[in-house]
């Protein structure tokens, strides 16, 4: 399991939520910030963080967004 | 409902460790359940499934207090490399997934308590993750006080163990214990307290652990000197994933000082944690959230100490 950064980021991109990751997960890429599943510990801490509410869990993310799920 | 203390058994040649003011008044879980619990059905409802394993628990406490008249009294206090080894190697044998050393501090007794030897050797045995998951159920109570009952019946084991070998020892079962021995494990070097109050490990199961001890007069133990997980406390600071899990709201970001003590400060409030553990099969949300339980210790290890 993983959180993905979705929709809302998309020209966003504020920084809060790579400063509260604990493990460095958070890369920005042309669109939006991105999470590398590989890094992530599934703490959560970046939920909170976001102040556009664009991360979510792998399993919950909206339809629209599913195209994220694979972003690099 | 009281647990056995060594009260009875203990002769004028003992020399007893007890508490002082520092120490923290210890909680009885019978207690929380008539304060908070839904009444005498719903406790029946959720701590039914136990009730016999209870028992079980009960038998070993009392076992592990009348057993102290069993030490061998003979001033022998040093142990060799050869016989600690074959410590470890049974302790593996019968269950126990990892072991600590340390000395207690009268701190950590509970108000009231005593001990007779501040040698101690902590133990820890894993919570099956697979039962754990399921929490608040009937398989993860189940799986709780299975852990108890297993390491009471370790305690005593080791106990024997160790008198057999000529050394004195107390045994010191889970459930019931003098002391507070998650504070004794992070001693002992075993893992570190997070801010839901559970040692967390370096173990695939993290936080899923449960813990006892046996104290003796072995004075030449390979005590904790300095303990390798402390890295987790800063972790911590950043994660707050159990803060944001827990049902009732108990975890706090920022430490509280217990009952108006500045000297003991902690995250959880204990009065709120009560209620879903009182009115369900105990809560255990805690325990399958953190980040430990669930994520590797060396990988959160590494991309945490790189990025700080």
């Amino acid at each position: 399991m993983a959180y993905v950064i979705c929709g809302p980021c998309v020209g966003v991109k504020d920084t809060k939520c790579r400063e509260v990751c604990p493990v460095s997960a958070i890369y920005e890429n042309d669109e939006k910030l991105v999470i590398d599943a590989e890094l992530c510990i599934d703490c959560g801490a970046c939920v909170q963080a976001c102040p556009v509410s664009a991360i979510y869990q792998e399993d919950d993310v909206p339809t629209a967004w599913l195209k994220y799920k694979t972003d690099k | 409902m009281n647990f056995p203390s060594i009260d009875k058994y203990i002769t004028e040649t003992d020399t007893v460790i007890t508490s002082n003011e520092y120490s923290r008044k210890g909680v009885h879980i019978p207690d929380i359940i008539g304060e908070y619990g839904g009444g005498t059905m719903a406790a029946l409802r959720t701590r039914l499934p136990i009730m016999h394993i209870m028992v079980s628990c009960m038998v070993q406490a009392m076992k592990s207090a009348k057993s102290i008249t069993k030490n061998p009294k003979l001033g022998q206090t040093k142990i060799t490399s050869e016989q600690l080894a074959e410590l470890e190697e049974y302790a593996k044998r019968i269950g126990v997934s990892d072991i600590g050393y340390t000395k207690v501090d009268r701190d950590m007794i509970f108000k009231g308590e005593q001990i007779l030897y501040e040698n101690a050797i902590v133990f820890t045995i894993e919570m099956k993750k697979s039962e754990i998951d399921t929490a608040p159920s009937k398989t993860a109570i189940r799986e709780i006080f299975r852990t108890y009952n297993q390491l009471g019946v370790i305690v005593n084991k080791i106990s024997k163990f160790l008198r057999k070998q000529g050394f004195n020892t107390m045994a010191a079962p889970a459930i019931g214990g003098a002391v507070s021995y998650v504070p004794l494990a992070q001693k002992a070097g075993l893992g570190v307290i997070g801010k839901h109050g559970l040692l967390i490990s370096d173990k695939d199961f993290g936080p899923s652990l449960r813990l006892a001890a046996v104290y003796t007069d072995i004075d030449n133990l390979p005590f904790c000197k300095e303990n390798p997980h402390m890295w987790v406390k800063d972790f911590c600071k950043t994660c707050n994933k159990c803060v944001r899990s827990c049902p009732a709201g108990a975890i706090y970001e920022n430490s509280i000082a217990v009952n108006g003590n500045e000297n003991t400060r902690q995250c959880i409030d204990n009065s709120k944690c009560a209620t879903p553990f009182a009115n369900d099969y105990g809560c255990t949300v805690c325990v399958k959230s953190c980040t430990f339980y669930n994520g590797d210790y060396n990988k959160i290890k590494n991309a945490f100490l790189e990025k700080s």
